[in-house]
C-alpha cells in the first residue's frame, strides 16, 4: 500500500498559540480520510501544512515530497477545494474552464462541461451570478476534470442545503473516487459523511485523539446503553464517557470485550458522531 | 518486446496527462488573460480613450488666428503641414498614454490584493502556478502587455482620425492643416514605440514598488504607498535633514527623459519655428539612454522588489 502523506512530529506554533503539537500520522493511497475536531482543535493548519501553504515543524511527506518546498509540483498532483467563498465573483464559467485548461497539466476539459451540462450552470454566467449551490458544482466540476492522486477538501458544503450537499457527496463517490485517489475531507456535518469515510482522525487541542479505519472502529469502541438504575455497574467497567438520554445512560468503552459487556444493556458500535462526541467530552486517553 | 506495451499500461497516468497536456508559455498566457478577465479597465480604458480620440475629428475644430497663418505661410508650407501631421500624431496619442498609466498603475496596486480581499488566492494556489508565475504575469501585463497594445490602440485611432480628417478637408468642412506623410508616419510610430519601451524598463521598479505594496498591505494600497512615500519624504527631512527620497522619486518619474532629449537645451517648437516632429524625435538620444546605467540599475532594482513580493506572497500565512 502507498503513504500518500506521512507526518511525523509534525507542528506549528502560531506565536504563542500552539496549533499542532507534534502529531503523527499517515494516510494511505485509495483511502477516504475524514479529519474532524472541534474549531480550533489544527484542522486547517494541518490541511495547511499538507498544501504547502504554511511552514512547520517536523518532518512532513506528501506523496513523497516537501510540500513547503516542492509546492508548485506537487500541485499538479493535488487537489483542493477551501469553502464555497473562494471562486472570485468575476469569473465566468467559461473562463474558469479555459483557465485550468490553460495552467494544469492534467485537466480535462470535456469532464467539466459533462458534469456541467447536467446543471443549471450556463457557461457564459459570472460566479457572482450563481447561487451558493451551484458556485459549488462549478469547483467540484473543475475538481472532476483534473486527475489528481490527492484531493482535499475543507468544509466543502458549507452553508448548502441537504440536496446540494448529498449530491455533492454522490458525485464525489461515484464520478470520481477510485482506488488510485485519496480524498481527505473535513466537515462539520459527520453524520451526514460517515458511510463515506474508510478512515477517521480525531483531532483534539493540536493532537490527535484517535486515528483507525473505520472497520476496526468495532473491535475497540462500544456504546452500552442501560436504564439508569442499572448504570453503576457499567460504571465499574471504566467507560471513558458517559451521556444521559432519554432517562437511559449511554457508556462509551474503549478496549472492553462485548461478552463482558452484552449481559449489563443494549450493545451497539457507536455511530462516528457518536464516537466522536464521546472522544472530545471525554477524559483524555 | 512486452517491456515497452507494460511500461504503456503502467504508465496510463502520465498518458492521460500528455494529452490534456499544457505548456509553459500557454500557461503565461492563461494567466495574462485571467488579468484581463477580472480587470476590465485595462483593456476597456484605453480602449474607449482611443475610439473617442479617433471620433473626435468628426466635429473637432481647429482656431488659427490670422497673424499665426501669415507665421506659417512665411515658412515653407510643405513642412508646415508635415508638421502639423505629425504634431497631431504625437497629440492625440498622449491621452490614450494618460488614461494607460492611470489604469496600469491602480492595477498593479490591487493585482495581489483582490485575491487576497475576496480570498479567491486559495482557489489560484489550489493550482500548479508558483507565485513566481503569477507575480511575473501580473507584472508583464501591467508593464508591457497594456502599454505596447496602448501603441497599437494609438497608431490605430491616428488612422482612423486622419482618414476621417481627411474626408471633411475634402469636403469643405475642415481647414486643410496637416499633410500626410509616409515617412514622418512611420518615424513618428518607431520613435513613440522606442520610448514606450523605453519608459518599460525606466518605470520596472516604480511597477514592482506598486506590486510590493499590493503583496503586503491588508486594505487600502492606495492610501498605504501615499502614506509611505509622503512619511518617507517628510521623516528624512526631520530626522536626517537631507531630501534625497524625494530627489529619487522626482528622478524616477522623468529624469529618463532628460536623457532621452541629451540635456536641458534639448528643441524648441513654437509657431514661429514649426518643424517635423518626427525630425525632432530621431535627433532624440535613444542609444544613449537605452545604454544609461540608472536604467539597468532600475530594472536591478525591479528584480530584487519582485524576488522580495514573490517571497511575500509564497510565505504569507493570513488566508
Amino acid at each position: 500500500m502507498t503513504t500518500i502523506i506521512e507526518a511525523q512530529g509534525l507542528t506549528k506554533r502560531y506565536g504563542a498559540k500552539t496549533a499542532l503539537a507534534g502529531v503523527n500520522f499517515q494516510v494511505e493511497a485509495g483511502r477516504i480520510v475524514g479529519l474532524i475536531g472541534p474549531n480550533g482543535a489544527g484542522k486547517t493548519t494541518a490541511l495547511k501544512a499538507i498544501l504547502g501553504l504554511t511552514t512547520y515543524e517536523g518532518q512532513l511527506r506528501v506523496l513523497g515530497r516537501d510540500p513547503h518546498a516542492e509546492r508548485d509540483a506537487l500541485m499538479r498532483e493535488v487537489c483542493f477545494m477551501a469553502d464555497v467563498a473562494v471562486l472570485p465573483r468575476w469569473l465566468r464559467v467559461s473562463q474558469a474552464l479555459d483557465y485550468c485548461a490553460g495552467v494544469h497539466p492534467r485537466f480535462e476539459r470535456e469532464r467539466a462541461q459533462d458534469f456541467l451540462r447536467k446543471t443549471d450552470i450556463r457557461p457564459h454566467s459570472r460566479v457572482r451570478e450563481l447561487s451558493k449551490g451551484m458556485v459549488t458544482q462549478l469547483h467540484l466540476a473543475l475538481i472532476l476534470a483534473i486527475d489528481a492522486r490527492l484531493l482535499v477538501l475543507d468544509e466543502p458544503t458549507l452553508g448548502l442545503d441537504l440536496l446540494y450537499r448529498r449530491a455533492f457527496y454522490d458525485t464525489l463517490l461515484n464520478d470520481y473516487f477510485d482506488k488510485e485517489r485519496t480524498i481527505l475531507l473535513t466537515t462539520h456535518q459527520v453524520e451526514e459523511v460517515e458511510n463515506l469515510f474508510t478512515d477517521v482522525l480525531f483531532i483534539r487541542q493540536g493532537q490527535i485523539a484517535l486515528a483507525s479505519p473505520v472497520e476496526s472502529l468495532g473491535a475497540r469502541y462500544l456504546q452500552l446503553t442501560v436504564s439508569s438504575d442499572a448504570a453503576a455497574a457499567a460504571r465499574a467497567l471504566r467507560p471513558f464517557y458517559e451521556r444521559e438520554v432519554f432517562g437511559r445512560v449511554a457508556l462509551f468503552f474503549d478496549g472492553r470485550s462485548a461478552a463482558e459487556l452484552a449481559p449489563l444493556g443494549e450493545l451497539r458500535t457507536p455511530s462516528i458522531a457518536d464516537l466522536f462526541v464521546a472522544k472530545m467530552q471525554g477524559s483524555a486517553p | 518486446m512486452n517491456a515497452p506495451l507494460a511500461a504503456t499500461a503502467a504508465g496510463a497516468l502520465p498518458q492521460a496527462t500528455l494529452r490534456a497536456g499544457t505548456t509553459p508559455a500557454r500557461a503565461f498566457l492563461t494567466l495574462v488573460r485571467r488579468e484581463f478577465w477580472e480587470h476590465r479597465s485595462l483593456w476597456m480604458a484605453p480602449t474607449v480613450a482611443a475610439a473617442l480620440i479617433a471620433l473626435s475629428a468628426l466635429f473637432g475644430q481647429v482656431h488659427l488666428e490670422a497673424s499665426d497663418i501669415d507665421a506659417m505661410r512665411a515658412q515653407q508650407p510643405e513642412l508646415v503641414r508635415v508638421a502639423f501631421f505629425t504634431i497631431g500624431q504625437w497629440l492625440l496619442a498622449m491621452p490614450i498614454y494618460l488614461v494607460m498609466a492611470t489604469v496600469v498603475t491602480f492595477y498593479l496596486l490591487d493585482c495581489l490584493y483582490a485575491e487576497r480581499k475576496d480570498r479567491s488566492i486559495l482557489f489560484w494556489k489550489s493550482l500548479p502556478v508558483s507565485d513566481a508565475q503569477t507575480v511575473l504575469a501580473k507584472l508583464v501585463t501591467g508593464l508591457v502587455v497594456v502599454p505596447l497594445g496602448s501603441w497599437l490602440l494609438a497608431l490605430v485611432s491616428f488612422l482612423v482620425f486622419f482618414g476621417i480628417w481627411s474626408v471633411r478637408v475634402s469636403l469643405g468642412y475642415a481647414p486643410d492643416l496637416a499633410h500626410w506623410g509616409t515617412l514622418a508616419w512611420v518615424r513618428m510610430e518607431w520613435a513613440t514605440l522606442l520610448a514606450v519601451l523605453l519608459a518599460i524598463l525606466w518605470y520596472a521598479p516604480l511597477a514592482a514598488l506598486l506590486q510590493l505594496v499590493s503583496v503586503l498591505v491588508r486594505r487600502a494600497p492606495m492610501m498605504w504607498l501615499t502614506l509611505a512615500l509622503i512619511g518617507g519624504v517628510i521623516a528624512e527631512r526631520i530626522l536626517l535633514g537631507t531630501h534625497y527620497l524625494w530627489g529619487l522619486i522626482v528622478y524616477r518619474s522623468d529624469g529618463i527623459w532628460g536623457l532621452l532629449a541629451g540635456g536641458p537645451a534639448g528643441m524648441h517648437i513654437d509657431k514661429h519655428n514649426l518643424i517635423p516632429l518626427d525630425a525632432w524625435l530621431l535627433k532624440l538620444n535613444f542609444a544613449g539612454a537605452f545604454a544609461a546605467p540608472a536604467l539597468w540599475l532600475g530594472v536591478l532594482a525591479a528584480a530584487g522588489l519582485v524576488a522580495l513580493t514573490v517571497r511575500i506572497r509564497r510565505y504569507r500565512d493570513d488566508t
